[in-house]
């Protein structure tokens, strides 16, 4: 049963460590292709609006990235924690939080990198979308139950 | 913790090891060591009736409560 539990969830961490890498070179490769070409559908640079275009930008760029390789880490961390018998690791109750963050942060840039980055700041208004809170507000749900079940585990471990 | 487990005491009086201890109420050393050290968060009353049954004591040999 439990090596049936191994398999199970090390075949999903593969899976999902897949997606996230394809993800990642996905914003990389992005992110270097709008910000060197030239041309529609690339930064349009502009002197007043630099430091905020460059900070959607960065933001997006490095956020998104954590948030995957976030995944990759919690994933990998689940996985060997079953292996040595723990269920619950309480490192991955920070992984959870931090993934929380920075999937705010990043997602917030992503929906701000057309009007603000893209078209000079067109639109002139600044983009927040009720689904990105709704889905930090899970994630941050999601890391409180896991730190409850990680204070459980360890109780029933200390029970003799 | 307020709550002292004296183990220690009882084992020295019935002049037993902890191994012996630990084998005789089915237990891992690792385990006892938790309890003896005071780390454990609860016992669970079949275990405190084998180590009573293995020292020859009452539960309130073992555990005593200290302000």
């Amino acid at each position: 049963m439990k090596t049936k539990i191994n398999k199970g969830l090390n075949g999903t961490t593969i899976f999902v460590s897949l997606l996230c890498v394809v993800n990642i070179v996905w914003i990389l490769c992005q992110s270097y292709f709008i910000s060197t070409d030239s041309g529609e559908g690339c930064i349009a640079w502009h002197e007043d609006l630099y430091p905020v275009q460059l900070a959607i930008f960065a933001g997006r760029l490095i956020f998104k990235t954590a948030f995957y390789a976030l995944i990759i880490l919690f994933m990998v961390k689940q996985c060997k924690a079953i292996g040595s018998g723990t269920i619950f690791p309480r490192t991955n109750v920070t992984v959870i939080y931090t993934m929380a963050a920075c999937y705010l942060v990043g997602e917030f840039c992503d929906s701000n990198m057309e009007s603000a980055v893209m078209f000079c700041g067109s639109s002139g208004a600044i983009e927040i979308n009720i689904d990105i809170i709704i889905y930090t507000i899970l994630l941050v749900v999601f890391g409180i139950l896991y730190k409850v079940a990680v204070d459980v585990s360890e109780e029933n471990n200390l029970t003799i | 913790m307020s709550i002292i487990v004296n183990v220690d005491v009882m084992l020295a009086r019935r002049k037993m090891t902890s191994g012996e201890l630990a084998e005789k109420i089915g237990i891992t050393q690792a385990n006892l060591s938790i309890l003896k050290t005071g780390k454990a968060k609860a016992v669970r009353f079949s275990t405190l009736e084998a180590i009573c049954k293995a020292l020859d004591c009452q539960p309130g040999d073992i555990l005593e409560y200290k302000e």
